[in-house]
C-alpha cells in the first residue's frame, strides 16, 4: 500500500472559519481520483486530470469523464501551471489547515468564557499604557490574531518589517565619511568621482539586474525542465491494435517491454494497456520513477486487478464480467453428479493403474471442465428461464475453451498416452455413466456408446464450434479424471 | 488499490455532509455499501417510504461504475418506477458502462436516483417485469439494457 494512507479532504475546510477555501481545494483534485492532481493533464476539450487517470479513463472508453467528448491519449498535453499551484497548494495546506483549526477552537473557548477574556484585555491595555510604542504593537498582532487568515496574519507581519525597516533607512545618519552616494544608484563615492560613475552606472545597474534575473529564472525553470533536457528521458510507448496481434506477438512485445508475458491473449492485452499508461504518465511526470517502481505498480495491479486476483484465477481466463456465481449455481447439480460419477470411477480405476498424470493443474481442470458441463446443462435443464443466464455462459464458456499454449500440449500428450490404449477403453463406459446419472435416461446413452458422436453433437445444439475445432473429444474421460486428482489432493 | 483510497475518500465525504434524504446505512470495507434514500417531496407514489440501496464496487472502480441495485428487507420496499424492475434491478444508462463516467460517485448516484423516483408519476413496473424477474439470472452488469427513455 501507499506511504501514507491518510485521507485529506476539501471537506476538511468546512469546519474551520476557511470553509470557503474547501472550493479551491476541490478544484484543485482530480475528477476521477478525487486526490490532488498529480502530473496533471489537459485534454482537448480542456479539463484536467491525473496522468494515470485521465490515461486509464481513456484507455477504458475513449472519452472525457467530465464531458463525455471522445479524445485520444496522445492529444493530452501537460498543465504545469495547475502543478505548479497544486504544489504550492499542498505544501501550504497542513499548516494554514493547523492555523484554521486552531482558530476555529479558540473562537469556541472565546463563546464559552468571553469574559475571562475580556478583562484580560483591559489588563493587557492598563500595562501597555506604561510603554506607548509598544502598545500600538500588541495591538496589532492581537489584531492579528483575531483575524481569520493565515495570509493576513504574514501581510501583517510583513506591513510590520517593511515600516521598521524604512524607520530605521529614514532614520539613519549619512555617515560622516567624506564621500557622496551617487545620485542614481546611491553607492558611496568620492566627490570627483561620481561624474565618472554616472556615465556606466545605469549600464552596470542593468547588467546586474540581467544577472540576477537569469539566475533566478534558471532556479524556477530546473525543477521542471530538467527531466526534458536529460538525455536518456523515457520515450513514450504507442498503444497496440491488440486485436489484430497475434497471441505470440504480443507475448514478445510484452518481453520486449520486460514485463510479465504469462497469462492468456486477454490478460495479455490488459496488462499491457496498463503498463502502457503507467508508463506513459510517468513520462509526462516532472519526477519521473525508476523502471523498478514501475514494475511494482503494475505487480500491484496484477494483484487487484490482473491474473492474480484474489476471487481465484478463472475470471483472469474468461470474460471479464462474468458471473461465477450464477454459473455455479446454475450447475450446482451437474457438478454433484459428476462429483459422484467420478468418484465411483476412481474406485475402478485405482486398481488398474496408479495416478498416471500427476500434473493435472488446475489450470486444464478448468479448459477441461467447461464444455462437457454447457453440454450437459443443455440436455438435463432445457427449460427457459435459464436462457439468459446461457447466453452469457456460453460466451464465457467459449472464452475459456481457447487454452494458452502450455495446457494444450499437456493435454495432447494425455491424448497421446490414452490412445496408446491405456485408457480407451474405459471412455464410452465413462461417459454413457454420466449421462446416465444426469438424465436417468438409458435410450439416451446407449445411443451414445461412442463418445466423439456424443460431443459433437451436443455442442452443436448450442452452437460452440470453438470446441469441434480442439481435436480432442476423443478422450471426454479427462474431466473424471481430473477432478479425480483433485479430490486425491484434497 | 485506487479503488479503496478513492472510496475511503468518499466515506469520509459522506460521513461530513450529505444530501437530504440520503443516509449511509452500511459501509463496511470497500466491496459493498447499502445507501438509505428518500423521496422528499410529496409524490404519493413514494411518500413516507425508504428505499435501500446495495452498492458493489469492483477493483476498477471508478474507471468502470459500481453495481447498483435496491436491496428488498423489511423496512425497505423495492420503488415502483417503470424503469425499476421488482428484484431491484435498475435501468439506467448512468450504472451502464456506457453512461457512467469516473466522475460520478456514490453520492451523485442516489441524487440521480432520488431524483429519478421524484420525477416520476408513473405507478408502474417496466414492459415485461414479471418475465424478466422470474427468467433472469445474471448479474446487473452483465445484461444489456436498451435505453430508450430520455425523459428520466
Amino acid at each position: 500500500m501507499d506511504k501514507n494512507f491518510e485521507i485529506t479532504d476539501s471537506t476538511d475546510w468546512l469546519d474551520t472559519p476557511l470553509s470557503s477555501f474547501s472550493v479551491l481545494e476541490t478544484a484543485l483534485r482530480c475528477q476521477v481520483c478525487k486526490d490532488f492532481f498529480d502530473t496533471p493533464m489537459i485534454t482537448s476539450c480542456s479539463h484536467t486530470f491525473c496522468s494515470l487517470c485521465i490515461r486509464r479513463c481513456l484507455a477504458s472508453d475513449g472519452k472525457c469523464p467530465a464531458c463525455r467528448a471522445s479524445d485520444d491519449a496522445s492529444k493530452l498535453r501537460r498543465n504545469w501551471t495547475v502543478q505548479e499551484v497544486v504544489d504550492g497548494f499542498s505544501g501550504a495546506r497542513p499548516q494554514a489547515l493547523e492555523l484554521a483549526r486552531k482558530e476555529s477552537e479558540e473562537k469556541e473557548d472565546q463563546g464559552k468564557g468571553r469574559r475571562k477574556l475580556k478583562r484580560k484585555i483591559v489588563d493587557t491595555d492598563l500595562e501597555e499604557h506604561t510603554s506607548p510604542r509598544r502598545s500600538q504593537r500588541t495591538t496589532r498582532s492581537q489584531a492579528s490574531r483575531t483575524e481569520v487568515t493565515p495570509a493576513h496574519a504574514e501581510a501583517i507581519s510583513i506591513e510590520d518589517s517593511d515600516a521598521t525597516a524604512e524607520e530605521s533607512e529614514d532614520e539613519q545618519p549619512e555617515p560622516d565619511d567624506g564621500l557622496v552616494p551617487c545620485p542614481m544608484c546611491s553607492k558611496r563615492m568620492k566627490e570627483e568621482s561620481v561624474f565618472v560613475h554616472l556615465d556606466r552606472c545605469e549600464e552596470e545597474q542593468k547588467q546586474d539586474k540581467k544577472r540576477a534575473a537569469q539566475v533566478r529564472l534558471s532556479e524556477t525553470r530546473s525543477a521542471h525542465t530538467l527531466p526534458q533536457h536529460n538525455s536518456t528521458a523515457p520515450q513514450r510507448l504507442p498503444q497496440l491494435n491488440y486485436s489484430i496481434l497475434k497471441d505470440i506477438a504480443l507475448r514478445k512485445k510484452l518481453q520486449e517491454l520486460g514485463i510479465p508475458a504469462w497469462g492468456p491473449k486477454q490478460l495479455l492485452a490488459r496488462r499491457h494497456t496498463e503498463w502502457i499508461n503507467l508508463w506513459n504518465s510517468n513520462c509526462d511526470s516532472s519526477r519521473p520513477r525508476k523502471k523498478s517502481e514501475l514494475l511494482r505498480e503494475l505487480d500491484q495491479w496484477e494483484r487487484s486487478q490482473g491474473g492474480h486476483t484474489r476471487d481465484s484465477a478463472i475470471p483472469s481466463v474468461m470474460r471479464k464480467d462474468f458471473d461465477g456465481k450464477s454459473w455455479a449455481q446454475d450447475n450446482s447439480d451437474q457438478f454433484q453428479s459428476l462429483i459422484a460419477a467420478a468418484r465411483a470411477k476412481r474406485n475402478q480405476k485405482k486398481e488398474g493403474q496408479e495416478s498416471k498424470d500427476t500434473n493435472g493443474d488446475t489450470e486444464m481442470l478448468e479448459t477441461r471442465t467447461g464444455p462437457p458441463n454447457a453440454a450437459n446443462t443443455e440436455t438435463a435443464t432445457n427449460s427457459d428461464d435459464s436462457k439468459i443466464a446461457h447466453d452469457a455462459d456460453e460466451a464465457a464458456v467459449v472464452s475459456r475453451v481457447i487454452p494458452d499454449v502450455q495446457a494444450l500440449s499437456s493435454i495432447r500428450n494425455k491424448v497421446q498416452a490414452a490412445n496408446d490404449g491405456v485408457l480407451v477403453q474405459e471412455t464410452p463406459e465413462d461417459a454413457s455413466t454420466r449421462i446416465l446419472s444426469l438424465n436417468g435416461n438409458s435410450d439416451q446413452s446407449q445411443q451414445m456408446t461412442s463418445v466423439p458422436s456424443l460431443h459433437p453433437g451436443s455442442s452443436e445444439s448450442l452452437g460452440m464450434s470453438p470446441v469441434k475445432k480442439i481435436p480432442m473429444f476423443a478422450i471426454p474421460e479427462e474431466p473424471v479424471k481430473d477432478i479425480e486428482t483433485e479430490q486425491a489432493a484434497q | 488499490m485506487s479503488a479503496a483510497r478513492r472510496l475511503a475518500r468518499e466515506l469520509t465525504k459522506l460521513h461530513e455532509h450529505l444530501p437530504p434524504g440520503i443516509s449511509v446505512a452500511l459501509a463496511e470495507g470497500f466491496q459493498e455499501w447499502r445507501m438509505n434514500i428518500k423521496v422528499l417531496d410529496d409524490n404519493p407514489i413514494y411518500a413516507g417510504e425508504t428505499y435501500q440501496l446495495l452498492f458493489r464496487f469492483g477493483n476498477s472502480y471508478p474507471i468502470e461504475p459500481p453495481e447498483v441495485v435496491f436491496k428488498q428487507t423489511p423496512e425497505h420496499p423495492i420503488p415502483l418506477h417503470p424503469h425499476v424492475y421488482s428484484n431491484g434491478i435498475i435501468c439506467l444508462d448512468l450504472l451502464d458502462r456506457q453512461g457512467w463516467s469516473p466522475v460520478h460517485n456514490v453520492e451523485s448516484i442516489c441524487v440521480s436516483l432520488q431524483s429519478m423516483l421524484t420525477g416520476n408519476t408513473k405507478r408502474e413496473r417496466p414492459p415485461g417485469d414479471e418475465q424478466f424477474v422470474r427468467s433472469n439470472r445474471s448479474r446487473p452488469r452483465d445484461i444489456n439494457f436498451l435505453f430508450h427513455d430520455n425523459d428520466v
